[in-house]
């Protein structure tokens, strides 16, 4: 994802959604376009993406799709929420200030309008994890964790909760739990088969609305690929 | 399989191809950076090694130079020949014995070449040493040589001379029947001395006559043997080594051997030892690798909904953070804003 964008940003330095549009490649923009049409996604639905252990792209993924959707429909609202309260990576990445965010809004029982934050994207916004919670499990095991989901499913579009792994991080499956479906992200060449069956029986398959191998690449040179392809295509 | 295992070498290809190419060069630098050696030849003509035919385990088919060639091979394993040779080389107190034996099994070769022709070449690091230790293994083995003929001619001697007396007491013992049957039956033998034609129907008479013919030519023979011996034990004793000739004596090397052996079969053997690792290690690294690469790697029911590829090349995605990603997302970041112009909560 990271040559989804091109060069990394000058400190202080934001591009804005032109110099992001132009940077995007196009080829990206399509592959995500493909993944919330076969995701079988609707509007006014909350999907979690999600991964099996810690840096396979889930928050590049969110970010990508709900980047691509915004280009797509400029008329619908979208929601970007970072529910890892344990290692929260918006505030660092993005630039966005810690607090307030998801673990302020479910301490206080209500969504907090200044958590929504606006990105250069009209039709994007983003709200951080909030301060460091050190019992994430209790945030997130929060009743008012439902109420703060069900107050964005009725504000936005379509909600991507940017969810923690499902195997290392005990917070994956309640959250996953609470949304309509689940993007599972497994990052290729890092991810063992095991961790990502593990996953997916944890995410079970009704729930599960697709699955993003991220970051694959073959080795193997082009021209011996198209000479060892049994079926022909060029 | 064969697509994991491209992928695996493809992804892997310099540490695959590292044993495989390392291992020749290595060893083909090791090969020629060793100490040249000097190569000193001779070629010896040699007769076979026993005297006595009945009582000899050698193979008539093997031909007396393979016959001596291979019994120099033995002796050299024998560490009290090794021992002879060092000393008559002058090397015994200078080496250890172990040196010795290594230099006699790595440093010498022994090619028969034709019948009775057997070619020496000896290697050493010095040309001095390399004649002089093939010059004291020659001297050995003709003293070997010399010494086992002369036990043997001696052996054969003595069963010759015992043939002999056994074939003349037969024939003494044949002609005393013949006589006493002829002078019991004066009518076989005429008054000239021929037989009669009575005496050439007499069976009696005939097998007398060709037991003693028989035992005359059992005498002759073991006597034409004996003499042999004889004059070989003779031979042997005034030093004309009939059995062991010297045709090229060994020379002193002028200059270094090129060492084809050395040259080309220690890389060729290090090439394939080299091609044998590296295939165990592409076996290990596939085997090894348990990550999820392609679609088909996840369960089948699964079905990959995207594949992202890693665009670019693979150096500037190690360079480039995740943490560019969604800086480039590029939030405004109103602090403090509420929801977004012209956003219409569904």
């Amino acid at each position: 994802m990271a040559t989804l964008i091109g060069q990394r940003a000058a400190p202080g330095q934001r591009p804005d959604a032109r110099s992001l549009r132009g940077e995007t490649s196009a080829v990206a923009d399509e592959i995500l376009r493909g993944l919330y049409t076969r995701s079988n996604l609707h509007w006014g639905e909350v999907i979690a993406v999600s991964s099996a252990v810690n840096g396979e792209g889930r928050t590049s993924v969110s970010l990508g799709l709900a980047t691509t959707m915004s280009h797509d429909f400029p008329d619908r609202q979208l929601l970007v929420v970072e529910t890892d309260v344990t290692r929260p990576v918006f505030a660092a990445d993005v630039g966005l200030e810690r607090a307030p965010g998801l673990s302020d809004c479910i301490a206080a029982g209500r969504v907090l309008a200044a958590a929504i934050r606006p990105t250069s994207l009209a039709n994007v916004c983003l709200m951080p994890a909030g301060e460091v919670a050190e019992r994430s499990e209790r945030i997130l095991g929060s009743p008012n964790l439902k109420l703060v989901v069900d107050e964005l499913r009725t504000g936005f579009d379509l909600v991507l909760l940017d969810a923690p792994p499902l195997l290392s991080n005990s917070d994956g499956g309640p959250v996953a739990a609470l949304s309509d479906g689940v993007i599972l992200v497994v990052r290729a060449g890092s991810t063992r088969v095991e961790q990502a069956e593990q996953a997916l029986a944890r995410v079970g398959g009704p729930r599960l609305r697709g699955v993003v191998l991220n970051g694959a690449v073959s080795s193997v040179p082009g021209w011996l690929q198209r000479l060892t392809r049994s079926d022909g295509r060029p | 399989v064969s697509a994991r295992l491209l992928e695996t070498f493809f992804r892997h290809w310099l540490l695959i191809l590292a044993p495989l190419v390392l291992l020749p060069l290595v060893v083909t630098i090791l090969t020629l950076q060793a100490p040249a050696q000097f190569e000193s030849t001779a070629g010896v003509w040699v007769e076979r090694s026993t005297y006595v035919d009945v009582i000899s385990d050698v193979s008539p088919y093997i031909t007396p130079a393979q016959s001596q060639a291979n019994r120099l091979a033995e002796l050299l394993r024998s560490p009290a020949f090794v021992t002879d040779v060092a000393t008559r080389s002058g090397l015994l107190g200078a080496r250890s014995n172990d040196s010795l034996r290594r230099v006699f099994q790595d440093g010498i070769d022994i090619v028969p070449s034709g019948d009775h022709y057997i070619i020496l070449r000896f290697r050493a690091f010095a040309p001095d040493d390399a004649a002089r230790l093939l010059s004291a293994t020659i001297s050995a083995f003709n003293a070997r040589t010399k010494a086992d003929q002369g036990i043997q001619s001696r052996v054969a001697i003595a069963l010759y001379q015992n043939r002999l007396a056994e074939a003349q007491d037969h024939l003494a013992k044949a002609n005393t029947a013949l006589s006493a049957y002829l002078a019991g039956n004066p009518a076989l033998r005429g008054s000239t001395g021929y037989v009669t034609p009575v005496g050439a129907l007499d069976s009696k008479f005939g097998e007398l006559q060709h037991a003693t013919q028989t035992a005359q030519a059992d005498a002759d023979r073991a006597r034409t043997m004996l003499d042999r011996a004889q004059l070989d034990s003779a031979a042997a004793q005034v030093g004309q080594e009939l059995g062991f000739q010297v045709t090229d004596p060994p020379q002193l090397p002028t200059g270094p051997s090129i060492q084809l052996r050395k040259v080309l079969i220690y890389p060729a053997a290090a090439f394939i030892g080299g091609l044998f690792g590296s295939l165990m290690l592409l076996l290990l690294l596939a085997l090894g690798d348990q990550a999820v690469r392609r679609e088909t790697d996840l369960p089948s029911r699964v079905p990959v909904t995207v594949v992202l590829p890693r665009f670019g090349p693979a150096r500037s995605w190690r360079r480039t953070s995740s943490g560019a990603v969604r800086r480039a997302i590029g939030p405004t970041a109103i602090t403090g804003g509420g929801r977004p112009a012209g956003g219409s909560p569904a």
